[in-house]
């Protein structure tokens, strides 16, 4: 009996990872550079970017992937996408959390707790990908693991340096998120073979 | 209030605006060179 969905090889992976590449820039950028500066309307600002590209942008994609892996199973034969599924969706509704957070000027304190449980599943993607042989996005999941643990450690601690350090890594991040953004759509968009 | 609500800023904290963005930029041009070069394509 012929499979009812055929496979598709057309992740949209990009959307979540440039949705996220952008927030990274606008977040990392700032908070490092220190431009703009911080008053209440570009908090404000920065927290919609927050709330539609890292928040938005993931959870669609996330949801997408879960959608494709069971009820109409169309990405079921890449392993690596049960994990990029989970973590869409679960940095996509972080980030509704911290964008609003920042739009509405409330209190960043809990998100040292929220630290752990992100830093631990950053630990999962490297673990998931490293094991799938899919370096280009394990190196995403190591700059997210350091992300989470200089904030984990700069809340805890209220360090501000760790909080700088989690900038470094956000815009680092942002800058290896373009070029894979690059990579897969020039890959899936042209038949290019871009390192991804 | 205008769009742009800046009125104290200096030409050098524009160029190191301009420097800072032009890093970032750079950094993602460099990748996608060296990726090419060592053969990653």
């Amino acid at each position: 009996m012929p499979e009812l969905f055929t496979q598709s090889s057309f992740f949209p992976f990009v959307v979540g990872l440039f949705g996220l590449g952008t927030c990274y820039f606008i977040w990392g950028g700032q908070g490092l550079f220190g431009y703009p500066k911080s008053d209440a309307n570009v908090e404000k600002t920065v927290g919609l970017w927050g709330v539609w590209m890292g928040g938005f942008m993931q959870f669609i994609t996330g949801v997408w992937l879960f959608t494709g892996l069971t009820w109409f199973p169309v990405f079921t034969k890449a392993a690596p996408v049960y994990m990029a599924a989970l973590a869409f969706t679960a940095y996509g509704v972080h980030w509704f959390v911290m964008g609003h957070r920042r739009y509405v000027h409330s209190s960043a304190a809990p998100d040292a707790w929220m630290s752990i449980a992100y830093a631990w599943l950053s630990i999962i993607g490297v673990i998931s990908f490293f094991a799938a042989g899919d370096v280009p996005v394990a190196i995403v999941f190591i700059l997210l693991a350091l992300i989470y643990l200089s904030e984990l450690v700069g809340r805890f601690s209220n360090a501000p340096a760790f909080l700088k350090l989690q900038n470094v890594w956000q815009l680092l991040n942002g800058i290896w998120l373009m070029y894979l953004t690059f990579a897969f759509t020039l890959n899936f968009a042209n038949g290019m073979h871009f390192w991804v | 209030m205008s769009l742009w609500d800046e009125e104290d800023v200096t030409e050098d904290e524009i160029l190191d605006r301009w420097f800072d963005a032009g890093v970032v930029v750079l950094c993602v041009t460099l990748i996608i060179v060296a990726i090419q070069l060592s053969g990653g394509v």
